[in-house]
C-alpha cells in the first residue's frame, strides 16, 4: 500500500514538474503586440511597406519575432552548365514552404536559445531546413536549401536579419520595437506574427498578432481580368494601345501645326 | 511626397514611374531617328530592371501596337504603305506569331523559355549591333562601299531560288515581281521571332524587305510599320490568352514614353549627324548584348529560379 502511495506521489511530482516545464516552454506571460499598420493595401502605387511592431515585455535575455504564412509547394528550375552556358538542367519541387518568413531578433539566434528550441518554436534556418522538403527528377546536390534561401531572400519574401531594439523602461519591464520590411513581392494574404522572449534559453513570454496584405483597386482588377477573362484582357490591352497610339500621333501633329 | 513607384501586378514588381517613362522615351527617341520599332532594345532593358523575360517580351509587344499604329497612320497619309505586300506579310506573321507563342508556352513548361529568349537576343543584338556599328563607322569615314549597278550584278542564290518559285505576283506600289511564297515565309519567320522576343520584328523585317525583297526604302518603312501592327496585335492577344504575361500597366507607361520619344526623335532627326547617332545606338545595342551574354555565361546569384519565368 505504501509502495502504491509512493508511486502515485512520484507520478504526481513528475507530472507537476513536466507541466511546469511545458508552461515555461509555451511562455506563461502573454504579451500584447502593437502592429502598425495591421492591414496593408497593395494598390497601383504600392512599393513595399514597413510594419512597426512594439510591445512591453518582461525583462529577458533576448527576444525573437517571426512573421510567417501558410505552406505552399513551389516548382523551381535548377541551373547547370551545358556547353559553357548556364541553362535549366533539373526541375525541383519544394514542399512545405512558408510563403513568407520574416524573422527579427535582438541578438544572434544561437545566443538566445538552442537549435532544438528554435526548431520547436519555428525559428530561423534550422526550423526551415527541418520543414522544407526538396524533390527532384535528378539527384539533389545538397546545395538546394542554401540556394533556396538566397532565392527567397533576393525575392524579398524571406528575411532573417531584422533587428529588434530592447530598452529598459521600468525595473522589471522592457520596451521592444522593430520594423518589418514588407517587400512589393509579398503576396496578398493573412500573416501570423509570433513573439518570444527568452531567459536562460527558455521562453518566458509570448505574444501573437496578425497582418493582412490585400490587393485593391486597379491592381486587383487587372490580375482578376488577366487570369479569369484572358481574352477580354487581351482585346482591351490591344484596343487601348491603338487608341493611345493614334491619340499621341494626333496630339503631336496638332502641336506641330 | 507622392509615390513615384508603380506596382505592376502581372510582373509582380514595383518600378519607378520615371524610369519606365525614361526607358520608353529613350528607346522611342532612337526609334524616331532610325525608323526601327525599338522593341529589340526595350525588352532586354526591362529584363535589366528586374522584369521577368516572358513578361517583358509580352508587354513590349503590347506597347509596340501603339507605336506602330501611330506610325502607320502617318505613313498611310504620305502614300508609303504597300498594303498588298503588307497583308501577305501579316498573314505569314500571324501564322509565325501563333507558332511562336506555342513555342514560348512549350519552353515555359520545360523551363527553358528564359534561356532561349536570352540566347536568341544575344545573337540578334550581336548581328544588328555589329552591322550598325560597321555601317556608321564606314559612313563617318566617308568610304562607302563601291555600289555596282543592280542590272549588271550577278544574281544571288536567294534571288535565283525566288525566281524559280511559282505564283509570281506584281506588287505595284513597291514596283517588284516576286513569288507570293517569299513574303509569306519571311512573315512566318519574323512572326516567330516577334513572339519569342516580344519585338515588332522591324530590325529584321526592314533589312529583309530592302535586301531580299528589293523594295524602295520609303515604302519599306511604311509597310513594315503596317505589318508590325498586326503581328504585335496577334502576339499580344496570344500572350494574354495563353501565358497571362501581358502587363498592361507596364505597357501603358512604356508607350507613353516611347510614342513621345518617337515623335521627338523624328522631329529632330534631320538636324543631327546620323552616322554618329548610329554608332552610339550600335554601342548601346552591343552593351545590352554583352550584359545578356554575361548573364548566360556567369552562374548568377542563385542556381535556382522560379518556373514560368518569374
Amino acid at each position: 500500500m505504501l509502495r502504491i502511495f509512493r508511486l502515485i506521489l512520484l507520478i504526481c511530482l513528475f507530472y507537476g514538474a513536466g507541466s511546469f516545464g511545458e508552461d515555461i516552454a509555451s511562455g506563461d506571460t502573454v504579451i500584447t503586440l502593437n502592429v502598425s499598420p495591421d492591414k496593408i493595401k497593395v494598390g497601383t502605387f504600392y512599393n513595399g511597406s514597413s510594419v512597426r511592431i512594439s510591445a512591453d515585455i518582461p525583462v529577458c535575455d533576448g527576444a525573437v519575432l517571426v512573421m510567417e504564412a501558410g505552406k505552399e509547394e513551389i516548382k523551381l528550375n535548377r541551373k547547370g552548365r551545358v556547353a559553357g552556358i548556364w541553362l535549366n538542367v533539373a526541375k525541383v519541387t519544394v514542399r512545405n514552404v512558408p510563403t513568407v518568413y520574416l524573422l527579427a531578433a535582438s541578438d544572434k539566434l544561437e545566443n538566445i536559445c538552442s537549435p532544438d528550441r528554435r526548431r520547436e518554436l519555428r525559428l530561423g534556418s534550422e526550423y526551415l531546413q527541418n520543414q522544407i522538403q526538396f524533390v527532384s527528377d535528378k539527384p539533389l546536390t545538397g546545395l538546394e536549401f542554401e540556394e533556396f534561401l538566397k532565392l527567397k531572400t533576393d525575392n524579398g519574401t524571406y528575411k532573417m536579419d531584422i533587428a529588434i531594439n530592447l530598452e529598459m523602461t521600468e525595473p522589471a519591464k522592457m520596451r521592444l520595437s522593430t520594423a518589418l520590411p514588407i517587400a512589393p513581392t509579398i503576396p496578398p494574404g493573412t500573416y501570423h506574427i509570433m513573439l518570444y522572449c527568452f531567459a536562460g534559453g527558455n521562453p518566458i513570454a509570448r505574444g501573437t498578432s496578425q497582418l493582412t496584405v490585400e490587393s485593391t483597386g486597379l491592381a486587383r482588377l487587372m490580375v482578376n481580368l488577366a487570369e479569369n477573362n484572358a481574352a477580354v484582357y487581351g482585346i482591351l490591352a490591344i484596343v487601348v494601345s491603338m487608341v493611345v497610339g493614334i491619340m499621341m500621333g494626333v496630339i503631336f501633329n496638332w502641336l506641330r501645326g | 511626397m507622392p509615390c513615384l513607384y508603380i506596382h505592376l501586378p502581372i510582373a509582380n514588381a514595383s518600378v519607378h514611374i520615371l524610369l519606365l517613362l525614361g526607358l520608353g522615351l529613350s528607346v522611342g527617341f532612337l526609334s524616331g531617328i532610325f525608323g526601327v520599332g525599338g522593341g529589340f532594345l526595350l525588352t532586354p532593358l526591362l529584363m535589366m530592371i528586374g522584369i521577368s523575360p516572358t513578361v517583358a517580351a509580352a508587354s513590349d509587344a503590347n506597347q509596340i501596337v501603339a507605336a506602330t499604329t501611330s506610325g502607320t497612320f502617318a505613313h498611310w497619309r504620305l502614300g508609303n504603305v504597300d498594303f498588298k505586300m503588307g497583308l501577305i506579310l501579316v498573314a505569314g506573321g500571324i501564322v509565325g506569331g501563333t507558332l511562336g507563342v506555342q513555342i514560348v508556352r512549350f519552353l515555359r513548361a520545360t523551363g527553358d523559355a528564359n534561356a532561349v529568349i536570352k540566347i536568341t537576343y544575344v545573337i540578334m543584338l550581336g548581328i544588328v549591333g555589329s552591322y550598325m556599328f560597321q555601317d556608321g563607322l564606314r559612313n563617318l569615314r566617308r568610304r562607302p562601299l563601291p555600289v555596282k549597278g543592280v542590272q549588271h550584278r550577278k544574281k544571288s542564290w536567294f534571288a535565283v531560288c525566288c525566281d524559280a518559285l511559282p505564283f509570281s505576283t506584281r506588287f505595284e506600289r513597291s514596283g517588284i515581281d516576286i513569288s507570293i511564297f517569299v513574303p509569306i515565309t519571311l512573315g512566318i519567320l519574323v512572326g516567330m521571332l516577334s513572339a519569342l522576343l516580344g519585338v515588332g520584328g522591324g530590325f529584321i523585317m526592314v533589312p529583309v524587305m530592302v535586301y531580299m525583297l528589293r523594295m524602295p526604302m520609303h515604302i519599306v518603312v511604311g509597310t513594315n510599320l503596317f505589318q508590325e501592327v498586326f503581328t504585335c496585335i496577334n502576339v499580344t492577344f496570344m500572350q494574354s490568352y495563353y501565358n497571362h504575361t501581358v502587363d498592361f500597366l507596364l505597357a501603358m507607361f512604356l508607350l507613353l514614353g516611347s510614342t513621345t520619344g518617337a515623335q521627338l526623335g523624328a522631329g529632330i532627326s534631320n538636324r543631327m549627324k546620323s552616322e554618329q547617332l548610329k554608332i552610339i545606338l550600335a554601342l548601346i545595342v552591343l552593351a545590352v548584348m554583352v550584359e545578356i551574354l554575361f548573364e548566360i555565361l556567369l552562374p548568377g546569384s542563385t542556381l535556382l529560379s522560379f518556373q514560368g519565368g518569374a
